[in-house]
């Protein structure tokens, strides 16, 4: 009697163990796919980046330091096949301030291609900001349930580790000077 | 559209439009409920007056053709008494019934008033266009589209139209659904599957997905559930839509605020469904204008601010809604 119970008892705690662990990893694949997620709408973004870098060309050719800097950007983020978000995400820099120099053109800015350009932009940053976003919900769920109890035994067992969340650049955290001139 | 005015600025126009008229209708209706309470009271207390008083000439003449003590007339006393109570409470529930049916036009016309001097004010602030009928129904066909459930009676009334911030048209209604269901004991009983408010909302921009908001607890079986990054959030409203990224560009962190900002200050239930380029929603407020109370004034306060707050969510909602689609191209 005494035996049977103990089996049962061990037969229990390996299902569990069982059923934890697959949760676990399942977290995990989850972190792994929104992180993709965000790979795949930041390459679309900046699969838009000679389209706009040939509508800035032929509105100027002062900016062309800026232009070639962005190009070498992309081809060495495309050819690497970086997984850094940080690396996306100084590309991702880049292209905003080739936007924003466009300001400095009102017959670009005004143009129909660089409108169309534009919108595409907004929208895609739009979908990236809600990749971001969906992949900070996986990693948090992800992250709680490998520190609470009993999970993270398994955790610790067989060596999962926290994933970081998608946070904010430094220099965006701080405080914007605006002058009025 | 001129400016929404806020509640307090709408409630002294409302009144100062309306004193008068609502001032003297409900006078008339508070002077016929207390008529009634006063009729059915006497008539109650007279039926029970008399039954009390048959009881005990009966038990007295018991006791006097049986020749004994109060000991052997003990159980008729019990049973006599004990019988008269159903007698007395059945007819003091069909003297209330009576009496509020005779006692029943002031009530019915100041209803019928309030409802169209303060509702269509109400209205008028946040619809351009607005038209509103009491007696006016919402077609089924409409409430289905939004919410396809099982219903057997469909009731509906206090229909709304028009458009917000002059471009979007909006339609809305009182709906009262039920069905029979069968207990463990075999019999049949009416139940209310929704009665209150029911909105459609055109917002003229295709969002290309389904999706859904319910009260926490109501949409967990969705297989479409998205979980959103707000713990607060995930509280109190279950997501649900076939995209989780058009979920997450609507629900920016504004738009979740005005939700939980709504429901933690009105505590109503509701529901809200989108699809493609409709929004549904609906309000478990029950009857809206039925309960209006005789307790304080002729401006039955509670129920306005209800009936503010509701079409103000609505309106602020929309045009987020809206806003957003337009600013993220969804």
């Amino acid at each position: 009697m005494g035996t049977t119970i103990i089996i049962i008892i061990v037969i229990l705690l390996i299902l569990t163990f069982i059923v934890k662990y697959n949760k676990i990893v399942s977290l995990k694949n989850k972190v792994k796919q929104t992180k993709s997620g965000i790979d795949v709408y930041l390459n679309q973004r900046f699969d838009l980046i000679p389209n706009l870098v040939e509508c800035v060309k032929g509105y100027s050719e002062y900016e062309k330091d800026t232009i070639e800097k962005i190009i070498e950007m992309r081809s060495s983020y495309v050819s690497n096949k970086s997984n850094n978000i940080k690396d996306a995400e100084n590309l991702n820099n880049g292209l905003n301030k080739l936007i924003a120099l466009v300001e400095n053109y009102p017959d670009l800015k005004a143009s129909e291609q660089f409108l169309n350009l534009q919108k595409a932009l907004t929208k895609m940053e739009s979908q990236l900001q809600a990749a971001r976003r969906i992949y900070n919900t996986a990693v948090t769920e992800y992250n709680t349930k490998i520190n609470v109890v009993p999970n993270n035994i398994v955790a610790g067992m067989f060596g999962f580790k926290e994933e970081s969340l998608f946070e904010i650049d430094d220099s965006k955290r701080e405080n914007i000077k605006v002058s009025v001139k | 559209m001129s400016e929404i005015k806020d509640f307090q600025t709408l409630y002294s126009e409302i009144k100062a439009n309306n004193k008068e008229k609502i001032n003297m209708v409900y006078d008339d209706a508070k002077q016929e409920s207390q008529k009634r309470k006063k009729y059915t009271l006497i008539v109650c207390l007279t039926i029970d007056i008399m039954v009390i008083l048959v009881i005990i000439i009966n038990l007295f003449s018991n006791a006097n053709n049986v020749k004994g003590n109060l000991v052997s007339t003990g159980f008729p006393i019990v049973t006599t008494i004990f019988s008269s109570i159903p007698i007395m409470l059945t007819s003091n529930i069909f003297a209330v019934v009576i009496f509020s049916f005779i006692f029943n036009k002031n009530g019915r016309k100041y209803k019928e008033v309030f409802k169209e001097s303060i509702v269509k004010d109400v209205i008028s602030n946040f619809y351009v266009d607005a038209k509103y009928n009491p007696i006016s129904m919402m077609p089924s066909n409409i409430y289905k589209e939004g919410f396809n459930e099982y219903y057997e009676n469909y009731r509906s009334d206090d229909y709304i139209s028009g458009k917000i911030d002059g471009k979007y048209d909006v339609c809305m209604a009182d709906i009262y659904t039920t069905k029979t269901e069968r207990d463990s004991d075999g019999d049949n009983h009416t139940v209310t599957v929704f009665s209150g408010m029911f909105a459609k909302l055109e917002l003229k921009k295709s969002i290309k997905c389904n999706f859904k908001i319910s009260p926490n607890g109501y949409g967990m079986f969705n297989k479409n559930r998205v979980k959103m990054d707000s713990d607060e959030f995930e509280k109190k409203y279950d997501v649900g839509c076939d995209n989780n990224i058009i979920a997450m560009q609507l629900l920016t962190h504004d738009i979740m605020e005005l939700l939980l900002d709504f429901i933690n200050k009105e505590k109503i239930r509701y529901e809200l469904y989108i699809n493609n380029d409709i929004l549904y929603m609906r309000f478990y407020t029950g009857p809206m204008f039925e309960d209006v109370s005789f307790k304080e004034e002729g401006f039955d306060t509670k129920v306005i601010q209800k009936y503010y707050n509701i079409l103000n969510f609505i309106n602020n909602l929309t045009l987020m809604i809206v806003n957003t689609v337009n600013e993220t191209e969804i």
